[in-house]
């Protein structure tokens, strides 16, 4: 006889659990339903054209496409993820290898607390401080010297920039990176360790061992990085300067579909099929970070396959 | 007809494809002591789980055949139910690390509402800690945390905690295996007055031989999941009948 | 070898330089949040977390209304996330082979993935629109969303630490898989689980974006009830550093230092409690 006490303890534990599967039932619901209604009105030039024309009075005289944000996200995430990433690599390295034990401690609670660290005091913090001294000493410099780069070809008017974007979410990316990196780091087999320094490496030629021994680690970091920073909400609304453009000038203002979201969503209502363009936007900014942090995951999963964790 | 306070008729247990025991069936009357012994991953604490129904926690383990204790069915009963009747003690001292010495030995009693006054809980756990050959040693700390104890004191915590549900059938699981050997003469005679006082039926899973001619009564010798040969321990430690047995014996598988 | 003494030499240089690099902007951070936030506070006083704030150009007054509506936030999103979490996570492990645990885990770790703006949308979807208004019950429910994978991951984790003989001594003394679960094992891991719950809160403490269009950023009145709008302090800030007035931003900053705080006591209460933690 199976025991009646399980079954009835299960099912008084399942309201709870199903209340999980409810959000994303509904997630799924309101996002397909609500963007429904603009990818009908302009196809798919709602996701390639670059044109934002509200109009309060009627639909017939609206236009949007959603290309400039998206192409922000995209730009504003590779920028992060690749600044991100040799400076998480080290952070590891540094905790891993070289730090007394002590420095370690500290160093882990301090890239723990950049990681709970509410965003909104990087924004203000980003768009405060680091604005104003990237545009003085990096933007101004830069444009200056290589004005022939098309990377380089504006003025950094305001600071506020893609490439401020891109700086700003490196470091609030750091954490996440380094957090993967050092779980498949710390997970490499002492065996190894003592086989490649048996071999008389100096260190560089023992890191680069290490590094290639969790080179799926890296990608994953990479693509979780990336993932997150496309999905950053506030602080990047509060630096990316919030203009239409799709120019591959870094100093140009850009907009990411988050920092669209973030300031035009409360005045959508008053423009018809605005808030469903928005909605179509979160969509998207949605599958992509369900593409790069999948991937990562599945990355990730082969690390822990690789060394047995 | 005799009723037997075990009876375990036939009994085959899988765990996913592995088949861990085969076709086992013992059955010995009240207040004896049965010895399981075998080397280990024989399915010697397979059985003893089969008995108590705790494997039942295993994913993927099934079990066929019949086990009655003192009568009773135990697949035929609700789990929760059937398991107050019998008590276990298992191989590494596991005391609640959350609880106090008391604790420890009153949860049992109070799950299951033994008692109907802190006095009559009290003397309840006095007594489960005098059976155990315990109460000397800490009834002056009965409000310490177990892990101040030492190992051998912590299993006998635990045996103490499975005799205050005054349970019929007392299931051990190499309970002298991690003890020091002062230790595990103390648990050995505190088994024997269980039996002889309470009647308690027990069975006793080791791997020493030794052990299982001391203090048992009855012995099943398990190899490889089957039941090599079961019989009276005078019997089978004078005269074993299969060779295996031999061998085991005298220490040689 | 010298050339390969040099390469290892530069290597050092460069890793520990990108090293401090990495970690450099957080105490940039923390000390110009120290300073002018410092200043305001020191400026405006006690009142500062008494008062309502000023009119644009003039004078400091406080942030009360959002510093209240943050810690209505924390309270009324844990009360709904934290007890949904905690059962989802029992589910999870003392079932795990039910579809439902399955769907839990993975699930709840996806939870993570979504963008926090998003979570906002959704609520306003399917809370603010129907009720016709922003509240701190809207805020508060997609507060409680954000804080559901930290506190469902770090509660099983905590959960599947205790060893499993101390389940089996449980169900041995006859306790029922519920007695076992409550009795013994959140009893044993109550460690892992109390910090999995403060993580939780201090994940959401400091929120912006799911609050946007949610909770309405009234924060000229203390709100009484979770009915009526709401404010927090990361939405002033939000607000005010974006406005063009000199005395906003310092209160923006004055804001920042008491959120940043708040944080900082629930980090190192967690931190007292649990040697590694990962937010």
């Amino acid at each position: 006889m199976k025991a009646k006490h399980d079954k009835l303890f299960y099912l008084s534990l399942l309201p709870f659990a199903s209340v999980i599967f409810v959000i994303f039932a509904l997630l799924t619901f309101v996002l397909v339903s609500e963007s429904w209604p603009a990818v009908q009105r302009w196809g798919l030039s709602l996701f390639t054209e670059n044109v934002w024309k509200p109009s309060e009075v009627s639909v017939e005289q609206a236009r949007y496409g959603l290309l400039a944000p998206m192409y922000g996200t995209l730009l504003t995430s590779v920028l992060a993820a690749a600044i991100a990433l040799p400076l998480s690599i080290s952070t590891v390295y540094f905790i891993e290898e070289l730090a007394p034990r002590r420095v370690r401690d500290f160093f882990s609670s301090v890239i723990d607390l950049m990681a709970g660290l509410p965003t909104i005091i990087y924004g203000l913090w980003g768009l405060e401080v680091l604005v104003p001294f990237l545009r003085d000493s990096l933007m101004y410099p830069l444009r200056h010297s290589l004005p022939f780069l098309p990377l380089f070809s504006c003025d950094p008017t305001a600071g506020t920039s893609l490439l401020a974007a891109g700086v700003l979410l490196s470091i609030m990316i750091i954490p996440y990176m380094h957090g993967v990196i050092k779980e498949a780091y710390s997970s490499i087999p002492y065996t190894y360790k003592e086989a490649a320094l048996s071999l008389g490496t100096t260190r560089y030629e023992y890191f680069k061992i290490m590094l290639g021994l969790i080179r799926p680690a890296v990608l994953a970091a990479l693509l979780l990085g990336l993932g997150r920073a496309a999905s950053e909400t506030v602080a990047v609304a509060l630096v990316v300067g919030n203009a239409f453009n799709v120019s591959p000038c870094l100093f140009a203002p850009g907009y990411t579909i988050s920092s669209l979201i973030a300031n035009q969503f409360s005045e959508a209502s008053f423009y018809p099929l605005m808030e469903n363009v928005m909605f179509a936007g979160s969509l998207v900014l949605l599958v992509i970070g369900v593409l790069f942090s999948g991937l990562g995951v599945v990355m990730m999963r082969r690390v822990r396959e690789l060394y047995g964790r | 007809m005799k009723e037997f306070a075990l009876e375990v008729k036939d009994l085959n247990v899988w765990i996913r494809d592995k088949h861990i025991i085969k076709g086992v069936s013992v059955q010995i009357p009240r207040a004896k002591i049965l010895a399981v012994m075998g080397p280990s991953g024989s399915g010697k604490s397979t059985m003893l789980r089969a008995i108590n129904r705790l494997i039942e926690l295993i994913p993927d383990a099934r079990v066929e055949g019949r086990v009655e204790v003192y009568g009773r069915d135990v697949y035929a009963e609700d789990p929760y139910k059937i398991r107050r009747i019998m008590g276990t003690v298992f191989q590494t001292p596991n005391p609640f690390p959350h609880m106090s010495i008391y604790e420890n030995v009153a949860i049992g009693p109070k799950i299951n509402r033994l008692v109907k006054s802190k006095r009559e809980l009290d003397e309840l756990v006095r007594w489960a800690l005098e059976k155990a050959m315990l109460w000397d040693e800490v009834k002056d700390r009965l409000h310490d945390p177990p892990h101040r104890l030492s190992g051998g004191q912590q299993q006998r915590l635990c045996l103490a905690r499975a005799l205050a549900l005054k349970p019929k059938l007392l299931l051990l699981d190499e309970p002298t295996g991690n003890v020091d050997p002062v230790n595990a003469v103390k648990i050995e005679e505190a088994l024997k007055g269980l039996v002889k006082e309470l009647g308690l039926t027990i069975v006793l899973v080791t791997h020493t031989p030794q052990q299982a001619v001391r203090i048992s009564d009855y012995i099943a010798f398990l190899y490889m999941g089957k039941l090599v040969e079961f019989g009276l321990t005078d019997r089978i430690a004078l005269n074993p009948s299969h060779e295996l047995t031999v061998k085991f014996l005298r220490g040689e598988v | 070898m010298d050339a390969r003494y040099l390469k290892e030499r530069a290597f050092l240089i460069i890793t520990v330089a990108l090293a401090v690099i990495a970690v450099f902007p957080v105490f940039h951070v923390l000390f110009t949040i120290l300073v002018r936030g410092g200043q305001t506070l020191l400026k405006a006083g006690p009142s500062f977390l008494l008062d309502v704030p000023p009119p644009p150009g003039k004078g400091l007054g406080g942030i009360a209304p959002s510093l209240a509506g943050t810690l209505m936030l924390a309270f009324y999103s844990s009360i709904a996330g934290i007890p949904l979490s905690f059962f989802a996570a029992i589910l999870a492990v003392e079932f795990p082979r039910s579809l439902i645990a399955k769907g839990v885990r993975v699930l709840s770790k996806a939870l993570l993935e979504i963008p926090s703006v998003v979570v906002g949308m959704l609520v306003y979807a399917i809370m603010v629109v129907p009720m016709g208004q922003f509240s701190i019950l809207a805020g508060a429910v997609a507060l409680a969303i954000m804080m559901i994978p930290y506190v469902t991951t770090y509660v099983e984790e905590a959960l599947e630490s205790v060893p499993f003989t101390y389940r089996e001594a449980g169900f041995s003394v006859g306790m029922l898989r519920s007695q076992v679960v409550f009795k013994v094992v959140v009893g044993i891991a109550k460690r892992g689980i109390l910090t999995g719950m403060l993580i939780g809160i201090a994940k959401v403490l400091g929120e912006t974006a799911p609050l946007l269009f949610t909770l309405g950023r009234d924060r000229y009145s203390v709100p009484t009830n979770v009915f009526e709008y709401g404010d927090s302090i990361s939405l002033l800030i939000f607000d005010y550093v974006q406005t063009p007035y000199a005395n906003m931003h310092e209160v923006a900053w004055g804001a920042a230092l008491v959120l940043t705080l708040m944080f900082l006591a629930l980090f190192t209460l967690v931190k007292r409690y649990a040697g590694e933690v990962r937010l």
